[in-house]
């Protein structure tokens, strides 16, 4: 079974992207190729000038590591940790001091507003406070990319938008940000996007070369 | 950009062990119920130790009591007409530090035994003449050997200043004799000597040949002419002095020559005991093995089983940057924690166990401190090796799977 098809597009340094598509379409399965997590059986995907196809599990798993943050929609928080515990473990295998991982920890709980939560375990955090918990976890890892899978997928609409305005403001600050979602309301406010259809990948940048309309009517609503 | 330019992702030993901490402190009650079997095995293993130890303590006090306690002194090699060994030897052997009694005596070879007749009249029927072994033992040797009769009495040194010419007769001697009872004075010819019998032994804690014998004081003997065995000094010496009155001894009986004195002292309790308890504890040692192999295969069932319940905490480790490696340090340090903390409770309890029996058979609790301080160490090892296969199992889930499958 195909998940992708043949595709060919580049993602600079800086931008802000979004990967839309129905459910079981693939964009889960790029974000995935995308952050080092999955490898494509053909094709090149080339990361700041390194050939990720020629990497070793060693080398795939520290370019991962320094450059790519990631973002879930389950959160992903170790229910035994405090929230900032949980941020701490964003630096675990960087070879950093606790000390830098403390420091660097309360910094990024700083930056998404979690900070008076930081000795709170993820049981009693709200479900925006817990995706906040999860950013900050994925920043202070300063990557170059963030990648998002539909991270307002399990919480409510106004913690949805703080999200997303987050993301926008970590994008304003150089990283790129990367962000699977089949909500039209985000998707509308991304300049640039990726549908993903059956395995094919459109990009809007192309089809706005080419005078089309944006793809956003490809984004799947939630199966009922 | 070169991927040599990117530093490899690390984890030091240090944020290993603290990162492991967090899976065994913040969860106690999972921490504790998979320690538990490694805890039983740990204990079965320290128990075991611990009631062999102490039995062997037990052990060794009835062999203090009974054997630990007797030396005696024979002469080897005198060129002397003159006797090293006297009734006056007892004097100096008692005044050795350690020894409780002493007492000299003289047993005629058995290839020589003495015509011995019992009086006639008394026991019609059993008249005629029987050869016995013969001793000579002070009232001193009597004691130190812990004689006791069945009927009758011992002699003292009154009956020997007394020259009262008595005899006490072991028990086999009685019954070939058909003595039962002294009421009536019963006598024995000695080279046509009459001696009363005051006495049939019956019982003693050493020389237990004399219960074949006719026992008479040394005088008696030098009068029916019987004073033609060796000579030998027996010595009852307080609890752990046997070795070093057996050494002292041929140096105070023998100041001149004390080569020709030869000390024959137990063995050493600790190899008795060794030898006695080591068949029981191998058989312990074997059913407190298969105890921790048993709570060897509960933590790993129960290591497995988190690493399928920490499927998604993988992922994301893997995620965040950490190696198979990583991953599977992770778990084999939770298993040695859990193991560790096995040994500990096991130890615990093993040395519960040990001091309670030990109260129970009345025996002093012995363990040596090795057994307690390497007892976590074992449960840490046994807990590293549980936790392999299901560190393996972990270092092979791809980061994919383990964040989409963990939900």
């Amino acid at each position: 079974m195909t998940a992708l098809r043949p595709s060919s597009f580049t993602i600079n340094q800086g931008e802000l992207v979004g990967i839309v598509g129905r459910s079981g379409s693939g964009k889960s399965t790029l974000l995935n190729i995308l952050g080092l997590l999955d490898q494509p059986t053909g094709g090149t995907y080339v990361v700041r000038g390194i050939n990720t196809g020629s990497l070793n599990e060693i080398e795939r798993t520290s370019l991962r590591s320094w450059h790519f943050g990631f973002v879930f929609q389950q959160f992903h928080l170790l229910n035994d940790r405090s929230a900032l515990e949980n941020v701490e473990l964003g630096l675990l295998y960087r070879g950093s001091t606790k000390h830098e991982r403390r420091q660097r920890a309360l910094e990024a709980l700083d930056r998404v507003g979690m900070l008076h939560r930081k000795d709170a375990m993820p049981a009693t955090l709200s479900g925006g406070e817990k995706q906040r918990a999860a950013i900050a976890r994925a920043i202070s890892q300063s990557p170059q990319v963030l990648l998002c899978d539909e991270p307002t997928g399990n919480i409510d609409q106004t913690n949805s938008d703080r999200i997303i305005e987050l993301l926008q403001d970590i994008n304003q600050l150089g990283v790129t940000v990367v962000i699977v979602t089949h909500d039209q309301d985000i998707a509308s406010k991304l300049p640039r996007l990726f549908a993903v259809s059956d395995g094919i990948i459109t990009d809007s940048a192309t089809l706005e070369d080419e005078n089309s309309e944006r793809p956003e009517n490809a984004i799947a609503r939630p199966q009922e | 950009m070169d991927i040599s330019q990117v530093p490899k992702s690390t984890l030091t030993w240090r944020d290993a062990i603290r990162d492991s901490t967090f899976g065994i402190v913040r969860r106690p009650t999972r921490t504790l119920l998979t320690a538990l079997g490694i805890a039983l095995g740990v204990a079965s293993i320290v128990g075991t130790i611990g009631m062999s130890q102490s039995a062997r303590g037990a052990v060794s006090s009835v062999f203090n009591a009974q054997l630990a306690t007797q030396v005696s002194f024979a002469e080897v090699g005198n060129s002397s007409s003159t006797p090293l060994l006297s009734q006056k030897s007892e004097n100096v052997i008692e005044r050795i530090n350690g020894v409780i009694h002493a007492g000299f005596m003289s047993q005629v070879d058995d290839a020589q035994p003495i015509s011995v007749s019992r009086s006639p009249g008394i026991l019609p029927g059993t008249e005629g003449s029987f050869d016995f072994p013969f001793t000579v033992a002070t009232p001193g040797a009597l004691e130190t050997m812990h004689a006791s009769v069945s009927i009758g009495r011992l002699y003292d040194n009154g009956f020997e200043t007394r020259h009262a010419m008595v005899a006490l007769i072991g028990s086999n001697v009685a019954d070939e004799l058909g003595i039962t009872q002294i009421n009536d004075g019963p006598a024995i010819f000695v080279n046509s000597i009459p001696l009363t019998i005051i006495g049939i032994v019956n019982a003693v804690s050493q020389q237990n040949q004399v219960l074949d014998d006719v026992i008479v004081p040394p005088d008696e003997g030098l009068i029916v002419g019987t004073s033609v065995g060796p000579p030998t000094i027996i010595v009852q010496t307080e609890l752990g002095a046997a070795q070093v009155v057996g050494a002292e001894g041929p140096y105070a009986l023998s100041p001149d020559n004390p080569d020709a004195i030869v000390a024959q002292v137990p063995p050493d309790p600790s190899t008795l005991r060794l030898r006695i308890e080591s068949s029981l504890t191998s058989l312990l040692l074997i059913l407190a093995l298969v105890s921790l192999a048993i709570g060897m295969v509960a933590i790993a069932n129960t290591t497995l089983l988190s690493v399928v319940q920490r499927t998604a905490e993988i992922g994301l480790r893997r995620s965040l940057g950490a190696r198979p490696k990583h991953i599977a340090l992770l778990v084999v340090i939770e298993g040695a924690m859990v193991g560790a903390v096995g040994g500990v409770l096991g130890a615990s309890l093993g040395i519960l166990v040990t001091a309670l029996t030990a109260v129970a058979k009345g025996w002093t609790a012995e363990l040596s401190w090795q057994a307690a301080v390497l007892a976590p160490i074992l449960g840490a090892f046994v807990g590293i090796i549980a936790g392999l296969y299901p560190a393996r199992r972990a270092s092979k889930l791809s980061p994919v799977s383990a964040l989409q499958n963990g939900l």
